[in-house]
């Protein structure tokens, strides 16, 4: 049953971010123990579970003042940047959906890169949201994690060989088709129909446009639709984060004031 | 009134290590419920001296399926820190009483 001792807890962790985690874990733990045994004592001397529950909490003061008092004191390790604590798990998003586009295309197979970018994407947006709601979300965190999915988005789409919009969206042509394509463009209908001879030409002509033009320029090139697109993305997953972090809070709050 | 905490919390690990409740309940019963500590003043006080290293903090899992308990220990630095600090408070009441205890000439 949620009780004033589990909201403590919860506002406590959420005024302790800029705590090692290790650390901050470690003092929740003996903060709890030091009230479930305060409590526990309170009930054997014959007061109520509400009360002993209320008065423990209240012993301990406001959350935020006993935070600030905790982190007043000197660390010996201090915890790291926060805008840079907001990107780490970005960070290992980025090379976790590295490794795994790794394993299922292999480098040189020419498998389709939409499946890396939507990978990496969604460990980003999955590990961003975990860290999210872990750390006190700030411009930094938010600057951090933008710049880190462009640069996965940008150099994602930079692997193309076909510029996607070149053909006013009515093909879209991914790595491993675009070498059958190069192949025999005869053999390849579009989606929408059957393929003309001039839609085939331009195909061809972009893929060898693509081919050729170095990966930073296209990469270059990708930077401000990427940028667009990740912070876009990073803002709706920072806002879920929030909104998550409120919901959770208000219903610890409510369970409290029930129980 | 103003309490020197520090001190207070040295002497009473003096008698053996103890965890942060358990200071807490061992101050009261050594002042006969009359001091009571704020655990909001407590633990930022054991964290500072155990940055400090006066006193050393160690994880004991007392029981199966209880919770594990950080218990504070003095350490050497803690003995002369607590030595100091008596020095200062006998210092502090004579002066204080000098003034205090004074009769009215």
């Amino acid at each position: 049953m949620a009780s004033h001792i589990d909201w403590y807890l919860i506002e406590l962790e959420r005024e302790l971010t800029a705590f090692p985690e290790e650390r901050r874990h470690a003092l929740l733990v003996e903060v709890e123990n030091h009230l479930r045994e305060q409590m526990s004592d309170m009930v054997e001397i014959g007061m109520s579970h509400a009360i002993a529950d209320q008065e423990s909490v209240l012993q301990f003061g406001e959350p935020s003042e006993f935070a600030k008092r905790i982190l007043g004191t000197k660390l010996e390790h201090p915890a790291p940047n926060l805008s840079l604590k907001g990107s780490n798990d970005a960070i290992a998003g980025y090379v976790l959906a590295s490794f795994i586009f790794a394993l299922l295309a292999g480098f040189g197979m020419h498998q389709d890169e939409p499946l890396w970018v939507a990978t990496g994407t969604a460990c980003l947006v999955v590990m961003g949201f975990g860290s999210f709601v872990r750390s006190r979300i700030n411009l930094g965190s938010f600057l951090a994690c933008s710049a880190i999915l462009t640069v996965f988005v940008a150099s994602g789409m930079a692997l193309t060989l076909v510029e996607p919009g070149k053909l006013d969206g009515r093909v879209a042509v991914p790595r491993s088709t675009a070498f059958r394509l190069l192949e025999s463009p005869e053999s390849m209908p579009l989606l929408t129909g059957p393929m003309t001879q001039d839609t085939a030409q331009r195909i061809t002509e972009l893929l060898d446009e693509g081919l050729q033009r170095p990966f930073f320029a296209k990469f270059v090139t990708y930077l401000r639709e990427g940028f667009v697109f990740s912070t876009l993305i990073t803002g709706m997953v920072m806002l879920a984060a929030a909104m998550f972090r409120w919901a959770r809070s208000k219903v610890a709050r409510l369970r409290a004031k029930l129980a | 009134m103003k309490v020197e905490l520090e001190g207070l919390v040295l002497a009473v690990l003096l008698n053996g290590p103890l965890h942060g409740y358990g200071i807490v309940k061992e101050l009261r019963a050594q002042t006969a419920e009359l001091l009571t500590v704020g655990e909001g003043l407590l633990y930022p006080l054991l964290h500072r001296l155990e940055e400090e290293g006066l006193i050393v903090g160690t994880w004991l899992h007392p029981q199966p399926g209880k919770p594990p308990r950080k218990t504070y220990a003095l350490t050497k630095e803690g003995h002369a820190r607590l030595n100091t600090r008596r020095e200062e408070w006998k210092t502090m009441q004579t002066i204080v009483n000098q003034v205090l205890l004074r009769e009215g000439v």
